[in-house]
């Protein structure tokens, strides 16, 4: 009986370290935390479930996400900022859509880009400390994005210095490297990727097409830090 | 019939004007026709194909596919190219085939000039050299652009003949009319149109004009029996595949039963009666642009108004506002609907149209001027083009495109090329062993894609030993699948048409080796 006590609190003891890890890295350099305060778009309620099945698909999540600790001073350093794109000529919606801070479901907000390998790029204007990049997708319905790559760096042409903060592309598809990240499915809270203080001026995010067709979507991306 | 304002136009500018039409709607019509992934019915047919190419075999099939021409029309186009197998055979070397059929249909036209006068020939070729719909199917490998085209030939080769009284007319209409059988089924639908809009002309001609109109000076037995002769000839060598199967002219008049059957409702392409009209005037589906063919479909209205309205109107018109209007509800009752068969009634519409732009222009001078009518009938041209490009070149597979129907995923060639990258790095090369389970029997356009592969296997159930080289299954399938599996595999999944997967599972050996040529 004791030893299943123990076993208990062991697990529960560990399970409290895991989900406050980032917090404990931050608190052990020193910084005080708080929950960063994301402002979510309207959920949409509607279109067909999406019939993916992936080994590399996370599973969907019905609870909120947890609240995600980085320290108090930390603010979105993307809002309103410059974007540039593998895209010059956009098929719908314009480059500012990614930071002008409209991140609804609806089609107003939208900017897609072609078809193949696309990327977006955010000029945070100087040197930044990145804790968190939150980006939504096409958000109106059910879609896994493929080949999501997000890297920092303070080349904007990103040949030296790169910082990879996420890499959802098992087989290299899209020429950035093997990653070890999930597919995910887009949902109104969007995805939102921990860059643990990675360090750069440029933000750039990647993808290769969708479950539903070969365009890449971009809603809105947040850079989280200071 | 010519007009007068017809005859103030030098017959050399209308030559250029004609070759103009003719090279614009090929430029729509030819480039890039690899672009778009074979549609599960394109593919259905390009294998249909590829056996007749290889093997000279064709037996009309009276359940579920439509009649001969389109596979034995493709043969000449193939052999030309150098293509003689199936593994050789390419989507350009297909479509080329309803491309060539799209841009006669433009340079056809003209053979309605001494009807419709110069300036509404030239503006219905150039509707139906830029209508989205028209270009769109001219590049899809099915009978549907086929009999859209032997439909008007032969309504403009009897006009001729009733002009002339050239037996040679009537012969070409009856070889027409035997290929509109020898295409499509729906054959029956746009003869049963022209009985009933003849019905309606002479009547209309009656109580509009107190005239009758007679058939007497036309009814010439010798070029009848000849046309009925090259009629039935032509239909029996398609449907008996060249006097080899019998059987195939009797089937070419038992399928009825089965579509009679099909048309009758509760059946996946079921849609409302205005489906065909709404997906012309106006759709939008999705953030993207919107999509219509207004502008034909409403000039066309005009068209028919003034042909019917006009004192001893134009009987040609009158003919074609009836035959149109007949045949666009004939398509709109039924409740089996697929867009591209809108085409049919379209391509009148265009003719149409072009009567009614030159009489919109004259009937507003009073009020607007000539050129500024022109210029925003040129502007709506343009649109109409603007929409062609998006249809054929960014949207062409995209189900925003109206035209876009249950259309395989360009990630579908992503999983082929994958596929063939595996098989560059296994000893067995194209060889190598590839199980498709499909228990639902959809697996179309696979067979196409996979066509150049000696042992690809169709499965409609999970076999006990599941194991291959790549096996290919409905995502949903996983859970199933994976018992039966001694071996480990890397999946990824692909779609095949939006919203349905498929997981296409490597041999892990295989895929460790693959990836050693990724980094």
């Amino acid at each position: 009986m004791t030893f299943v006590l123990a076993l208990t609190l062991g697990l529960v003891a560990a399970l409290g370290f895991a989900g406050t890890a980032n917090a404990a890295e931050a608190a052990a350099s020193g910084k005080d935390l708080a929950p960063l305060n994301i402002e979510l778009p309207q959920p949409y309620f509607g279109g067909t479930p999406l019939d993916y099945f992936s080994p590399n698909l996370e599973e969907k999540s019905f609870k909120p996400r947890d609240p995600f600790m980085a320290p108090k001073d930390a603010t979105n350093l993307s809002k309103g900022k410059k974007v540039t794109s593998s895209d010059t000529n956009p098929k719908l919606g314009k480059l500012t859509f990614v930071t002008d801070g409209e991140k609804g479901y609806q089609n107003d907000y939208l900017l897609e880009l072609g078809t193949g390998v696309q990327w977006v790029q955010i000029d945070l204007e100087k040197t930044a400390e990145i804790y968190a990049v939150l980006v939504w997708h096409f958000h109106a319905a059910d879609r896994v994005y493929f080949d999501v790559v997000v890297q920092v760096s303070d080349d904007p042409e990103f040949t030296k210095g790169v910082t990879t903060i996420y890499n959802n592309d098992i087989d290299n598809s899209a020429g950035l490297g093997v990653g070890k990240d999930k597919e995910y499915i887009e949902t109104y809270e969007g995805r939102l990727i921990d860059a643990k203080g990675a360090k750069g001026r440029y933000v750039r995010l990647y993808s290769k097409g969708n479950t539903t067709d070969d365009t890449n979507h971009y809603t809105e991306v947040e850079v989280y830090g200071k | 019939m010519e007009t007068k304002e017809s005859r103030r136009i030098p017959n050399w500018i209308v030559r250029i004007l004609i070759l103009l039409a003719v090279v614009g709607a090929l430029a729509l019509r030819l480039p890039r026709l690899d672009l778009r992934p074979l549609h599960g019915d394109e593919a259905n047919q390009g294998i249909k194909t590829s056996i007749l190419l290889e093997e000279g075999k064709y037996t009309y099939d009276p359940i579920d596919h439509h009649g001969p021409t389109l596979y034995y029309l493709a043969l000449p186009l193939a052999w030309a190219r150098g293509q003689f197998d199936r593994q050789s055979l390419t989507e350009t070397t297909l479509r080329l085939e309803p491309v060539l059929a799209g841009t006669c249909l433009v340079a056809l036209v003209f053979l309605l000039r001494g009807a419709l006068g110069t300036w509404a020939t030239l503006w219905a070729a150039l509707f139906t050299a830029v209508s989205p719909a028209l270009v769109f199917y001219s590049r899809f490998y099915i009978q549907e652009t086929l009999l859209v085209l032997f439909t008007f030939t032969t309504l403009a080769a009897v006009w001729r003949y009733t002009r002339s009284h050239a037996a040679r007319w009537l012969i070409v209409a009856g070889a027409s009319a035997g290929l509109m059988h020898a295409t499509k089924e729906t054959c029956v639908l746009a003869f049963a149109s022209m009985a009933g809009a003849a019905v309606l002309t002479f009547t209309w001609v009656r109580l509009r004009d107190g005239r009758f109109l007679s058939l007497r000076p036309h009814l010439r037995p010798l070029p009848i029996a000849a046309a009925v002769a090259a009629a039935i000839v032509l239909s029996v060598v398609f449907y008996s595949s060249f006097f080899t199967n019998g059987r195939g002219v009797l089937d070419s008049i038992l399928t009825y039963a089965n579509y009679a059957h099909k048309a009758d409702g509760s059946h996946i392409h079921d849609k409302p009666w205005y489906y065909y009209l709404r997906l012309l005037i106006l759709t939008h589906n999705g953030a993207g642009p919107w999509w219509s063919e207004a502008l034909i479909v409403g000039l066309a209205g005009c068209g028919a108004v003034f042909g019917l309205c006009q004192k001893n109107g134009n009987r040609l018109i009158q003919f074609l506002a009836f035959y149109t209007l007949l045949l666009t509800a004939a398509y709109s009752i039924i409740a089996y609907k697929t867009p591209w068969c809108a085409i049919n009634f379209l391509q009148p519409m265009a003719l149409l149209a072009g009567f009614g732009a030159v009489n919109l222009i004259v009937a507003v001078r009073p009020l607007i001027p000539t050129g500024v009518t022109i210029a925003l009938l040129l502007a709506g041209v343009c649109h109409l083009g603007l929409q062609t490009y998006r249809a054929n070149f960014e949207y062409f597979a995209d189900p925003r495109n109206p035209y876009v129907y249950a259309h395989t995923s360009t990630a579908l060639v992503k999983m082929t090329d994958r596929v063939e990258d595996i098989a560059k790095i296994s000893p067995e090369g194209r060889g190598l062993f590839i199980r498709v389970i499909a228990p639902d029997g959809d697996y179309w356009p696979l067979p196409w894609y996979l066509r150049r592969f000696s042992k690809v296997g169709y499965w409609p159930n999970i076999p006990e030993d599941c194991d291959a080289a790549l096996i290919i299954a409905p995502s949903t399938l996983y859970p199933q699948i994976a018992p039966h599996l001694r071996d480990e595999y890397q999946t990824q999944t692909y779609t095949l048409r939006p919203g349905v997967f498929r997981l296409l599972f490597v041999r892990k050996d295989l895929w460790d080796e693959f990836m050693k040529t990724r980094v």
